[in-house]
């Protein structure tokens, strides 16, 4: 959060005339590492692990993301961003896990299928990341005016909006909610397409400690996921 | 000698009553109370035994069956409540017990159910359906399977053998469904 605002006032501060805006929109692949959830409600203690997700990112709706640079003309190797990054994650009702804990009067502690636990867990709504990063660029050949390639890093927090459709114990949940807050650190390159027209690739690494209710049921769990990426970036202000 | 005060509370009572019935209007509904009601309910509860029966296996059920899903229990609570109509109302674990035993006995059972728990399972929470077909793996999206709807049924039956006996004397031939 302190980042956020942080980089909200260096956005509001810098002058117009010194700032160069850039967007770019982007596709990708995300994969989260299995999880260990625990679940707590007054008729349930639950620990759940490992919970496998799968991210489906290349089905409806798809991974997808955008974000808004700046840079600024005495220091342009920096830049300071907003970024929206759209992940999903998804758990199988019929995978194994290992569950230890009460439901109701059940003492439970052995392996068996998620589903008889938790029916449902998605988030295909997905697990949205909303990010305010620190942007540091490096051409490659820097004594050309236009760099054919500039090589980027960006370290990110922020808050996240996941869309949690679940059921546990008879109780359904559909909806966003105010997730954990993320951090996110990104290596990649831009390559010089056209004149202010440049591709995108980057490789990037977040982790969430989310906590999300289903009913009177709260879950918790920390989502590590490894994101690719490929899109288009607009040089909007030269 | 003084008077009885059970006469006079008596007394007391139909002047209240004469009372009452001078400002009513007569009505059949009335008249059916007066005649029915007066020591129908003495000693007796408004629910039915079969209700009552019903409402002990949903508690237990409820507590005892892991089933977070509750599409598994809604098809237990049925199956169970149309054979208690013919069953022993004052053994309602016993009917529960030996029909999950029956259900663990035969894959054909054990089958039936966990296609009417999906099927629940889709109404309740309006989702899709997934049918696991018999020695083939589940739907990754399948809430009820075989082996897990198999292993709630086996630590229930765990679970009510752990009740003290009194509560589980076997029930009559022909009490329980099939499925």
């Amino acid at each position: 959060m302190r980042l956020l605002v942080l980089t909200l006032g260096m956005l509001s501060l810098a002058s117009p005339a010194s700032a160069q805006w850039s967007a770019a929109v982007f596709l990708g692949n995300a994969a989260t590492s299995p999880v260990r959830l625990t679940i707590a409600s007054p008729d349930a203690s639950l620990v759940i692990e490992p919970v496998e997700l799968r991210d489906e990112s290349s089905s409806s709706p798809w991974y997808y993301g955008g974000r808004v640079t700046r840079t600024f003309a005495r220091a342009r190797w920096l830049g300071v961003e907003a970024e929206f990054i759209h992940a999903k994650a998804i758990s199988d009702a019929s995978q194994l896990v290992r569950v230890e804990g009460r439901l109701h009067d059940v003492a439970i502690d052995g392996q068996r299928p998620l589903g008889s636990v938790l029916p449902r867990f998605e988030l295909s709504h997905g697990l949205n990341f909303v990010l305010a990063n620190i942007a540091v660029f490096w051409p490659l050949h820097s004594a050309r005016p236009d760099p054919p390639i500039v090589l980027v890093a960006r370290f990110g927090a922020g808050p996240t909006v996941p869309h949690v459709e679940a059921v546990f114990d008879g109780q359904s949940e559909h909806r966003y909610q105010l997730g954990g807050a993320a951090v996110g650190g990104t290596v990649g390159a831009q390559i010089r397409l056209l004149s202010r027209v440049a591709a995108v690739i980057e490789f990037k690494a977040t982790r969430t400690a989310q906590h999300v209710d289903v009913g009177t049921a709260r879950l918790e769990g920390l989502f590590a996921t490894r994101h690719a990426i490929v899109g288009v970036a607009w040089s909007i202000t030269s | 000698m003084s008077e009885d005060p059970d006469t006079k509370s008596a007394d007391g009572s139909e002047a209240i009553e004469r009372e009452i019935r001078t400002t009513r209007k007569f009505s059949l509904n009335d008249a059916i109370g007066q005649l029915a009601g007066g020591d129908f309910m003495k000693g007796g509860s408004p629910v039915t035994r079969k209700r009552q029966a019903e409402l002990e296996i949903e508690e237990y059920l409820r507590r005892h069956l892991v089933d977070s899903g509750g599409g598994l229990r809604s098809v237990l609570l049925r199956q169970l409540g149309e054979s208690l109509l013919n069953g022993d109302y004052g053994q309602p674990l016993a009917v529960l017990a030996e029909y999950s035993r029956r259900i663990l006995a035969s894959d054909y059972l054990l089958q039936e159910v966990v296609r009417e728990a999906d099927t629940e399972w889709g109404r309740a929470h309006d989702e899709r359906p997934y049918f696991q077909e018999p020695n083939r793996p589940p739907h990754c999206d399948d809430p009820y399977t075989i082996d897990s709807v198999r292993l709630a049924l086996v630590q229930l039956c765990d679970r009510l053998a752990d009740v003290p006996s009194g509560g589980l004397q076997r029930s009559r031939d022909g009490d329980f469904p099939s499925p």
